[in-house]
Formats: structure tokens, C-alpha cells, sequence
């Protein structure tokens, strides 16, 4: 049963990275490196390590794609501070 | 000039590149025995997981670890089973072998590791320095729920974080992830206020402190126990909340360091800024 | 099959996301596309580290009251080491993802682009 959950979240996160070479919007390739994150996070709890999945969930998923979307964000803009 | 080169050259290229280094990984784990089942008994791990690493290595010192043929004895070393809940005076207190890793047997370690993220976010600020343009300000500003549904998640994920971050060395967790979660609470109280910006000085402060704490309970393993970042709290009986000596200080140190760090990177990237 | 599922899938998974990550640091010039892909080499390596401290019949390294790692003077868990310095190099990609990404802020404020050649040509 993990080895299907484990083999399902492989094709998830190898998919993740295809749509993120082949997308043309930055925005998208962004969003899939975060969901490839999160794939990683949910392998690392099936390769007993709670602790590193834990981590990478709060911060490879989380506070990385954040801070993408914030600096992205801020260039689009061209510095001219209407939106954040 | 590269840029006259066609596009579908380039990409044959970087599709050989990465097929060489596809193809030169799988002959190495074809090397690796038997996909990946590695023996831990032959390794290192086997005395932070049987936390025996002070017998071990006084057994090395006095040349009882290694037998005629310089092989060493790694299986032959005494051992009396860890109960949870009932062995008590251990040499590391914590549940959590990986815990017990990273902050008691190689303190040092995440020392200079905390040094590094400090220095990655002091580069941050640096190099975004600049006068404050502005308020930075949204075109639809968000409404009352918004504004109070945000503060009350941050009450609930700081709490969140600080259980995480004190309960290191029972559970999965730690200083590095509780940190993290605080930071992203923040994150949330940035996009459900107009303007908000955090009292810069107060992370500032909150963050030097923390790390001093770091380097102070170092200094009083080194006077007490005669080696620095040494356990000098008695360790108690494993599975309890106030157990495994120092670890939950330390873990507090790096969790508020590492909250406060993450929460003034975000405040920088948020903010914008104008040379003077 | 089921074999090498349970031996070789997340051995598979690394190594595919280490060549896609390869892939979009040598075909794209936008700065912002090489740090995305740079994101994507760092899981995929800090996957690998993990998968080689773990057997198939190993348990997670915490003792709880259900859970004991040594079964007959032989320890049976995942292999903590690796885990621990993962869980710190997670920490530190974080920095340098910030780092690099407020210096490639810098670098549109200045020439007001992000194409590595176009900057190149602007420099001349």
C-alpha cells in the first residue's frame, strides 16, 4: 500500500517538474515547484523521517513559494508600489 | 556569439548533459547493495540511536573496540535496552534521535549552521536596504473578515509554533520548523492588513538575544562540564516533557532566532524601498 | 516489479527531479526560471540523502511507547545522521533562495530586465 501512495506521489512530483520546464507563465512554474515540495515532503514521511517532512512542508512548500511570489510580485510592478 | 546558436541545439545539448548524468547515477546504484538496504548496525548511527557514544568511545581510547586484525568490534559493545517511559539518567535524554543529533552530539554543527541562515539573512537585508518609499498598498483592500480571521490564525499558528518548538525532543519538530511556522504567520498577518509592517527593532532585539542565549548555554557547558555546548542539566527520564536537559533551551533559542530571522526576510522583501 | 517499486522508486524520483532541475539551469536565461530550477536540484538531492538512510523494513527514529528501535541488540530504524543534516540544509536553502532572489531584485532595478544575455550585452 505505501509503495503505491510512494509510487503515486513519484509520478506527482515528476509531473510537477515537467509542467514547470514547459510552462510559459513564471507564475505556474513557480506553483509547481511548490507542489513539488510538497510531494517531497509526503515522500520523505514515507522514508521514515517525520521530522524532515515536517520541515520541508512548512518551508519548502510554504515560506519558499511565498517569498517567490512576493519578490515576482515586486518586479512585475517595476518598483512603483501598488500592490505587494 | 552563443545567441546565434539555434534554440533546438541548446536543448539537445542540455537533454545529452542530463541523460549522461541519468545514465552515470544508475551505475552507481546498480553498485549500491541491493537497491537501498543499508545496514545501520555498521555504521555511526548505531550509537546516537543506542546512546552509548561516551562507552564506545572509551572503549576506542583504552583499544578494547578493535580486535587483532584492527576490525572493529562494532557489534560487541555492552548494552542495556531504553524503555520509553522508564530508563532514566541516560546520557541523551531525548526521544527523538534526531533531536538528539542535531543539538546535543553535533551542537556545533547547527551552531554554524544558525551562523550561515544569520548571515543569509542579514545579506537579504543589505542588499534591499533603502529609504521607504511608501505604505505598500493593494488595490482591493481586504475586508473586515479578512482582517480579523488572519489575526486569529496567527494566534492559533504562533501557539502552533511555540508547542512544535518545546516539544522538539519528544516529537517530530523543532526550532527549525516551529521557527518557520511563526514566520509564515506572519506571512498571513501581511496579506490581511493594509500596511502592516512588524516593529523591526523587536525582531531585531528578539533575534540577537535568542542567539546570544545560544552561545551562553554553550559557555556554561564549557564551565561546568568542561566542553562546550555539554549537557549540564540532569536528563531525566526519557519521554517526559521536562526531560533530556538542555535540548528544549537550546530548541527555544534557534526556534524564536530562527522565527524572527524569517519574519524580517519576508519584511524585507515585502517592503519596498528607494535608494538615497 | 513490485520489488523494484518498494527498492528503486524514490532512488527513481531523486535522480528524475535532479535532471529536470539540470534541464531548466541550462535551457532558460531568466534568472528568476534559474533560481526555480536550482529550488528543484535542492529537493531532489536533499531526497536522495534521505532515501539512501532507509531500508524497507525500517522504523521512523523516535522512541515512543509503541515504537523500539532495537530489536535484539540490532537497531532496526531509519538511519538518523543523514536525516539530521537534511533537516538543517532544508533550513539553509531557504536563505540563499532569499538571498538570491533579493540580489535578482537588485539586478531588474538596475537594467530593468532579467535575461542573463541582455544583461551581458548592457554590461558591454
Amino acid at each position: 500500500m505505501i509503495t503505491l501512495f510512494s509510487t503515486l506521489l513519484v509520478i506527482l512530483i515528476v509531473a510537477g517538474g515537467f509542467v514547470s520546464i514547459f510552462s510559459k507563465k513564471l507564475l505556474s512554474s513557480v506553483i509547481s515547484m511548490g507542489l513539488v515540495s510538497l510531494g517531497v515532503s509526503g515522500l520523505f514521511f514515507f522514508l521514515q523521517a517525520p521530522d524532515v517532512a515536517i520541515t520541508e512542508a512548512a518551508i519548502g512548500a510554504g515560506l519558499s513559494t511565498a517569498i517567490f511570489i512576493i519578490a515576482m510580485k515586486k518586479i512585475q510592478k517595476g518598483g512603483t508600489s501598488d500592490d505587494e | 556569439m552563443m545567441s546565434d546558436t539555434p534554440e533546438i541545439v541548446k536543448k539537445v545539448f542540455a537533454i545529452f548533459v542530463v541523460g549522461v548524468l541519468i545514465i552515470g547515477f544508475f551505475m552507481v546504484f546498480t553498485q549500491m547493495p541491493k537497491g537501498n538496504e543499508v545496514n545501520v548496525n555498521n555504521t555511526v548511527s548505531r550509537f546516537y540511536v543506542m546512546k552509548d557514544v561516551d562507552q564506545a568511545t572509551q572503549m576506542l581510547d583504552k583499544g578494547t573496540y578493535f580486535n587483532k586484525d584492527m576490525v572493529p568490534l562494532r557489534n560487541d559493545v555492552p548494552y542495556t535496552p531504553i524503555t520509553f517511559g522508564k530508563s532514566e539518567n541516560l546520557e541523551d535524554g531525548a526521544a527523538n534521535v534526531v533531536t538528539s543529533i542535531v543539538v546535543d552530539y553535533r551542537g556545533f554543527d547547527t551552531l554554524g549552521e544558525v551562523t550561515v541562515l544569520f548571515l543569509a539573512a542579514s545579506g537579504v537585508m543589505l542588499v534591499l536596504h533603502g529609504e521607504k518609499r511608501k505604505v505598500p498598498k493593494k488595490k482591493i483592500a481586504p475586508s473586515e473578515i479578512m482582517y480579523v480571521g488572519t489575526r486569529i490564525a496567527f494566534s492559533v499558528i504562533f501557539l502552533f509554533g511555540i508547542y512544535v518548538f518545546i516539544h522538539g525532543h519528544l516529537t517530530p519538530g523543532g526550532g527549525f520548523p516551529g521557527g518557520a511556522i511563526i514566520a509564515s504567520g506572519i506571512l498571513g498577518l501581511f496579506l490581511g492588513r493594509q500596511g502592516y509592517s512588524p516593529n523591526k527593532a523587536g525582531l531585531t532585539v528578539f533575534e540577537s538575544l535568542s542567539g546570544m542565549a545560544y552561545a551562553i548555554i554553550g559557555i556554561i557547558g564549557l564551565v561546568a562540564e568542561k566542553s562546550f555546548l555539554a549537557n549540564f542539566l540532569p536528563t531525566g527520564t526519557i519521554g517526559n516533557l521536562f526531560s533530556a536537559g538542555f535540548i528544549a533551551l537550546i530548541y527555544i533559542a534557534i526556534g524564536m532566532k530562527v522565527g524572527s530571522e524569517l519574519s524580517a526576510v519576508t519584511n524585507a522583501m515585502i517592503v519596498d524601498t528607494e535608494e538615497d | 516489479m513490485i520489488d523494484f517499486l518498494q527498492n528503486w522508486i524514490y532512488l527513481t524520483g531523486s535522480m528524475a527531479l535532479v535532471g529536470i532541475g539540470l534541464y531548466i539551469v541550462l535551457t532558460n536565461t531568466n534568472i528568476f526560471r534559474i533560481i526555480v530550477g536550482l529550488n528543484i536540484i535542492d529537493s531532489g538531492t536533499n531526497l536522495f540523502i534521505v532515501t539512501i538512510a532507509w531500508h524497507p523494513k525500517s522504523v521512523m527514529p523516535i522512541y515512543t511507547a509503541t515504537n523500539n528501535l532495537v530489536v535484539n541488540g540490532h537497531v532496526i530504524s531509519a538511519d538518523p545522521l543523514p536525516q539530521s543534516l537534511v533537516l538543517t540544509a532544508i533550513v539553509i536553502g531557504l536563505g540563499t533562495t532569499a538571498l538570491a532572489l533579493a540580489i535578482a531584485v537588485k539586478i531588474y532595478q538596475k537594467y530593468g530586465t532579467l535575461d542573463v544575455r541582455k544583461i551581458k550585452e548592457e554590461d558591454r
